[in-house]
């Protein structure tokens, strides 16, 4: 026993430069070789790491050390205002090496670098990190303390058109993989030093950036104490996507309701940021988080607010019935035609009645059967590309919409039940929300199916029993539907409606109760 | 943060109070209305609301004196634990015995109107595991979907009344006031009970957050209450006339099946409208179930009151299949009703006062 | 332990999806009823066959149900547009369930658009009593259900060859749907009303069914009192009983006016009911009032004037007049059922008065004295003078 024990613990990586949480634990020396030879330790085998180590002065005394990231640095920057300076401005400066060779460190940190982005560190670890964060490190025989400075640039494919969340009117830019890039497109939007990026490290091995952005006066503090206490909860090794955190961070993992929203649009992030939400940026990934949520967010789409209200206030009506339809309508058939016929206007009775003669399964069996067909075709017309997806769309058109009834393996009842549960899950504007929605059909249609409008209702009930019970950083999920009184029952002016845009005056729920205050008319209409 | 799972807000007590005693009264109060005083239902009607506005006052005077406790914990400071802790059993058996009647009459008639095949035993098991799965998240939880809920009771309820209004014969309701007073007065008692769920606020209080609004809350809600089932009374009559809503069990599923909405997408509206009935019914039941499991975990002192919901589902299922059928489920209400129902809506809670006050127990919070 | 409950849970829940959907039926396995005859069974000795002949038949039922596919326009597997189905039996349920024998599907009379009562079950007290309480009793059927009597037995009606319409059931409720506002020969009264008349009037009016060649035609009514058919009311009856109990009528009066005849088409109506006592015997004042306009007359003469308006006024109020008072002599004197809720009204207004003639109503009703008076108005004459 002890044996294998032994046999498994030599079969673990040894490593005398990482503490567990994978930080290089070896310190920075004076000697300029021997931090050299550290560092081609910790970079053995890594071919995109570039060094070069040189020396500088008339008599080529003094040496130093540069290393960065192939590629992930901007060249230009590091051979016009480091290279360029070192090599041949910092030679020609004065023969009287000796005087500012006690000087050497502050002189290069403060006059050898034509840069504005630099910094100074002290520990191996923050050197090597700043390194595989796209920066280049200098060091200088004789000092312990490293100098980073920023040259990140490595290639990202630029801000282009958010492909999901489509509006008609409104900005196109979508966030995009860089985490500054990210920044910047909400800083620009909101020019306030209050607006804060708070920034953090997560990850022991993929040390991703994220950034915490917030307006100091008007977001909530136990809310934002309480996304950190979250974000500080877990160790991983990597994050590759925002997705990872949101799981992470989430009120409750059995719930098929995302509890976090996220969003592509950096119109969008602005305003939630602007109503008190926290918006997480996560480098690499091109999804911002917005915190806290409730279900209403989701049925928000940054249109509502650039178009008019009547029309967005329709339209969030027609949304709100669409979730209910993507999720009841499948259940509410079997229902009705398993157990209620009386419930059916007399001649649709009979046409349903007469179509499904020669249908050889069970209506519940035949509403699976399609929804099931359904998915499929959705799931295959994502993973395909683009042209060959589109075929795919009509193969299932014509396959499940004409041959099947043809066959007579579905009723054709069926197909209109089937579209318009797919179509008003289309409908939902966030598509995360839409997979909640599309889960619970399947349990309604069991309850339905077992016990007919009873079981509908009950399996409504356990659905809304479970969205009143969920809660987003403490907001209750269904606000402001339930516990309005929060409030004081003002954020029903943006929820099934949107009323006009001077009369949501405040703000909502996300932001500090004395904060409330967001738009002042100074002459109203008609006064 | 904004909200302990185990508090509510005044309004969502007024929501909740609201479903449940609208949900009591509504199925059989035309009926019973009628059997007292034909025609004149209605004004047995107001008057039990009188009644129960005078139960409430009496019982949310007694709760705001105590506004930490439940009667599990004020019963026992003022007659001493053991008594308090019998009555406080009492309470229980008696919120069981009700809560499984409910349910069984719920039973009885999905298994009449919209299931005949199915199981009763079935109906009732998912019907409490339901209200189980609610009570298990809390008040809190029951208080929100309370004011979701609301909506799906009370829209129904005020489209009825709106559909059946054109065919709504007011000239049923004459003569008015020809029964004798004293059968008046009988009716308003009994009717009054449909009111014994305010016996409910016993026990809200430490549930709420600002308990001090306990009685207008209260008052306000029967009265919404009262006033909605005269009109509902009204209708019925107006409707069937009162011979006929005698004749029915269930008056107001009848009057369901009267309307004919125009350019309706179905056929029947009588089985959809159950959905509004189901729902309150289902407040009430978990209504129960909470109070059950609460009034258990105040008495054995225990923290947690998730793990003692489960427990009390066979309890409540086994008295609801007791009664042999519907006349014998009735029967039993019925002898409940004249044997305890009173106790703690009026002699229970006087009792408790009278000592409280010698003692000098308890917040004074009367005075100006 | 905690894995445990959710498994017991999922285990439950599975053990009711497979012995569950106990009362599942898919909708094609479901027969719609949509029409319901009920009479009285009569042993006929040259048709019937001998087995049927026991005392223990006393029903006899006729189900009429659509051939789905012919009805929504498809190839069927049978040409028939209906398929008629009579079975005998001693008691409604009995009946109804040797139906199932005979029946490839499941009987359903949630689509029930008619129940049809044959004459002789109308005659029945007994057979009429059991009936009407299992149409309340039994759930799927919808207390909207319009219930006619038939001059005959409702299996012939159920049986006619109604061109526009094969299934009588729609035919009927289509009629009643369509028809009832601008018709009064009859009226439509549905399963609920009818309990209620049963129940607080102890008299009821059914309309009748009469069989066509190619149609059914619904005018006049049956009157039922104490659940036992006392006679037929033809439509004018029923019309001048109507004039009294229903407001906002829209009907149409034909009456000989000089030489030539006039119509006058109803276009509101309105009635109302008085007592007042004369020696000792209450009188019932009833008032009529009416509006509407002249929709035919004659050319050549005008009638744009007062005083000639005034005249054919007067005529079609004494018309109106004669047949209410003909409709109530013939509720008093040959049937004596008071189905125009005179008593209710009496009731209502003087409650006093009612508690002492209530015992004796019928014969105060047969003795009442009736003092009718109509008021009408032309309110225009059409396009011409």
């Amino acid at each position: 026993m002890k044996k294998i024990k032994n046999w498994f613990n030599k079969l673990k990586w040894e490593d005398e430069f990482h503490d567990e949480d994978n930080k290089v634990t070896i310190p920075l020396s004076k000697n300029l070789d021997e931090n050299i030879k550290n560092l081609e330790i910790l970079f053995k085998d890594c071919g995109d790491f570039v060094k070069r180590k040189f020396p500088i002065g008339i008599n080529k005394e003094l040496n130093m050390f540069i290393g960065y990231i192939d590629l992930m640095i901007d060249r230009r920057v590091i051979e016009e205002s480091l290279l360029e300076q070192l090599i041949l401005q910092v030679r020609s400066v004065s023969p009287s090496m000796d005087k500012i060779k006690s000087s050497i460190y502050e002189f290069i940190r403060d006059g050898g670098i034509a840069t504005a982005d630099v910094k100074e560190v002290e520990t191996l670890d923050e050197a090597v990190l700043a390194v595989l964060s796209g920066d280049t490190i200098l060091l200088i025989d004789g000092y312990a303390k490293v100098i980073v400075i920023g040259t990140k640039g490595w290639p990202n494919r630029g801000i282009q058109n958010p492909d999901s969340e489509v509006v008609v009117r409104g900005p196109k830019e979508a966030f995009s993989e860089a985490l500054r890039m990210n920044t910047v497109l909400i800083r620009r939007r909101i020019r306030d030093t209050k607006l804060k990026v708070k920034q953090l490290r997560i990850g022991n091995r993929s040390r991703t950036d994220i950034a915490l952005m917030y307006i100091e006066d008007i977001v909530r503090k136990d809310i934002l104490e309480e996304v950190e206490k979250r974000l500080n909860n877990f160790k991983i090794d990597g994050i590759l996507d925002s997705g990872n955190i949101e799981q992470l961070i989430e009120d409750n993992w059995k719930s098929p309701f995302p509890q976090i929203q996220g969003t592509q649009r950096p119109d969008k992030a602005s305003s939630a940021i602007l109503e008190g939400r926290i918006a997480i940026i996560v480098d690499n990934s091109p999804f911002v988080l917005l915190i806290p949520t409730t279900i209403n967010s989701f049925f928000k789409s940054s249109e509502d607010y650039y178009q008019r209200w009547s029309i967005m206030s329709f339209t969030r009506f027609i949304r709100y019935i669409a979730a209910i339809f993507s999720a009841a309508i499948p259940g509410f058939y079997i229902a009705l035609t398993d157990y209620h016929p009386s419930m059916i206007p007399t001649p649709l009775t009979m046409a349903i009645a007469a179509s499904r003669e020669a249908v050889p399964f069970p209506s519940v069996v035949e509403v699976v059967l399609m929804e099931l067909a359904f998915e499929l075709l959705r799931e295959a017309g994502i993973r395909l590309p683009g042209p060959i997806g589109n075929t795919i769309g009509i193969v299932g058109g014509i396959i499940i919409g004409q041959a099947a009834v043809e066959a007579k393996i579905v009723s054709p009842i069926v197909v209109i039940i089937v579209s318009v549960t797919a179509i008003s899950s289309f409908a939902i504007p966030d598509d995360s929300l839409t997979v909640g929605f599309r889960l619970i059909k399947y349990l309604i249609i069991a309850f339905s199916a077992v016990l007919g409008l009873y079981g509908f209702l009950l399996g409504g009930l356990v659905v809304l029993i479970h969205l009143v019970s969920l809660k987003s950083f403490g907001i209750p999920y269904m606000f402001p539907y339930v516990s309005s009184v929060i409030n004081n029952y003002y954020d029903l002016k943006d929820s099934i409606f949107r009323l006009p845009i001077f009369m949501i005056n405040k703000r909502p729920i996300f932001a500090r109760p004395n904060e409330k205050i967001r738009l002042k008319i100074k002459n109203k209409k008609g006064e | 943060m904004f909200s302990q799972n185990n508090k509510i807000s005044m309004r969502q007590l007024e929501i909740l109070l609201f479903l449940d005693l609208f949900s009591t009264a509504v199925l059989i109060l035309p009926r019973r209305a009628a059997e007292f005083a034909n025609q004149d239902g209605w004004i047995i009607v107001i008057l039990s609301t009188f009644l129960a506005l005078f139960y409430s006052w009496i019982i949310t005077y007694l709760a705001s004196r105590f506004p930490k406790d439940t009667f599990v914990e004020f019963s026992s400071k003022i007659l001493s634990k053991p008594v308090g802790i019998i009555l406080s059993l009492f309470l229980f058996i008696k919120i069981c015995f009700n809560t499984a009647m409910e349910l069984r009459i719920f039973g009885e008639l999905v298994k009449q109107i919209l299931l005949p095949r199915t199981p009763i035993e079935v109906i009732m098991i998912s019907m409490l595991f339901v209200s189980a799965y609610l009570v298990r998240q809390g008040y809190e939880a029951r208080g929100r979907l309370g004011e979701i809920l609301f909506f799906v009771i009370f829209i129904p309820i005020i489209s009825i009344l709106l559909f059946v209004l054109p065919v709504t014969d007011f000239r049923n309701l004459k003569p008015i006031l020809t029964t004798p007073l004293s059968k008046l007065l009988k009716g308003s008692y009994d009717l009054g009970f449909t009111f014994s769920y305010i016996e409910f606020l016993l026990m809200v209080a430490p549930l709420v957050k600002n308990p001090k609004g306990l009685k207008k809350s209260a008052f306000k809600v029967i009265g919404m209450v009262g006033f909605i089932n005269v009109i509902l009374v009204i209708v019925t009559l107006g409707v069937f006339g009162s011979i006929e809503t005698k004749e029915q069990i269930w008056p107001v599923i009848g009057l369901m099946q009267v309307i004919e909405i125009p350019g309706a997408f179905l056929e029947r509206q009588d089985a959809l409208m159950m959905i509004f009935w189901i729902t309150s019914v289902f407040s009430l039941i978990s209504a129960g179930l909470y109070f059950v499991s609460f009034i258990i975990t105040r008495i054995m002192e225990v923290e947690e009151h998730k793990f003692l919901v489960f427990p009390m589902i066979p309890i409540i299922y086994l008295i609801a299949l007791i009664p042999d059928n519907i006349a014998e489920t009735l029967d039993s209400i019925n002898i409940m009703k004249n044997y305890f129902r009173i106790s703690f809506l009026f002699p229970i809670p006087l009792i408790l006062i009278i000592v409280a006050k010698i003692r000098k127990l308890g917040e004074t919070i009367e005075k100006k | 332990m905690r894995k445990n409950k959710i498994l017991v849970f999922i285990i439950i829940f599975i053990l009711c999806m497979l012995t569950g959907c106990w009362d599942s039926m898919s909708i094609d396995r479901r027969a719609f009823i949509v029409a319901v005859g009920i009479d009285k069974f009569i042993f006929n000795e040259l048709e019937d066959e001998p087995s049927l002949n026991k005392q223990i038949n006393r029903y006899e039922m006729t189900f009429a149900i659509p051939n789905l596919q012919k009805v929504v326009g498809e190839q069927g597997l049978s040409d028939e547009p209906r398929f008629v189905k009579t079975s005998v039996g001693p008691t409604f349920i009995n009946t109804y369930k040797n139906l199932e024998g005979r029946i490839n599907k499941n009987a359903y009379f949630g689509h029930t658009k008619a129940i049809l009562l044959g004459k002789e079950l109308l005659k029945d007290k007994t057979l009429l009593k059991e009936t009407l309480d299992i149409l309340q009793r039994n759930n799927q059927f919808s207390r909207s259900i319009p219930v006619v009597s038939v001059d005959g037995t409702a299996k012939e009606a159920l049986m006619a060859n109604a061109d526009m319409q094969p299934l009588i059931g729609i035919y009927i409720s289509e009629l009643f749907e369509n028809n009832e506002g601008v018709n009064t020969r009859f009226e439509q009264r549905t399963l609920g009303d009818l309990l209620k008349d049963f129940k607080e009037d102890k008299g009821a009016i059914i309309p009748k069914l009469s069989i066509g060649e190619k149609d059914i035609k619904i005018a006049g009514a049956a009157l039922v009192k104490d659940y036992e058919l006392k006679g037929w009311l033809d439509e004018y009856e029923v019309r001048g009983m109507l004039w009294i109990k229903k407001n906002n009528q829209r009907l149409e009066v034909s009456i000989p006016y000089k030489h030539f005849y006039i119509a006058y088409h109803v276009s509101n109506s309105k009635s109302k009911i008085t007592f007042y006592k004369e020696e000792e015997d209450i009188v019932c004042r009833v008032l009529v009032e009416a509006e509407g306009r002249l929709e035919e007359y004659i050319l050549d003469e005008n009638i744009l004037d007062n005083k000639e308006i005034e005249k054919v006024e007067d005529a079609i109020e004494k018309s109106i007049k004669e047949e209410i008072e003909n409709s109530i002599h013939i509720l008093q004197k040959q049937y004596n059922t008071d189905v125009i809720n005179i008593g209710k009204e009496l009731e209502r207004q003087d409650p006093k008065q009612w508690e002492l003639v209530k015992d004796n109503w019928d014969e105060v009703f047969e003795k009442m004295k009736f003092d009718i008076n109509v008021s009408i108005n032309i309110r225009r004459i059409g396009q011409i003078k």
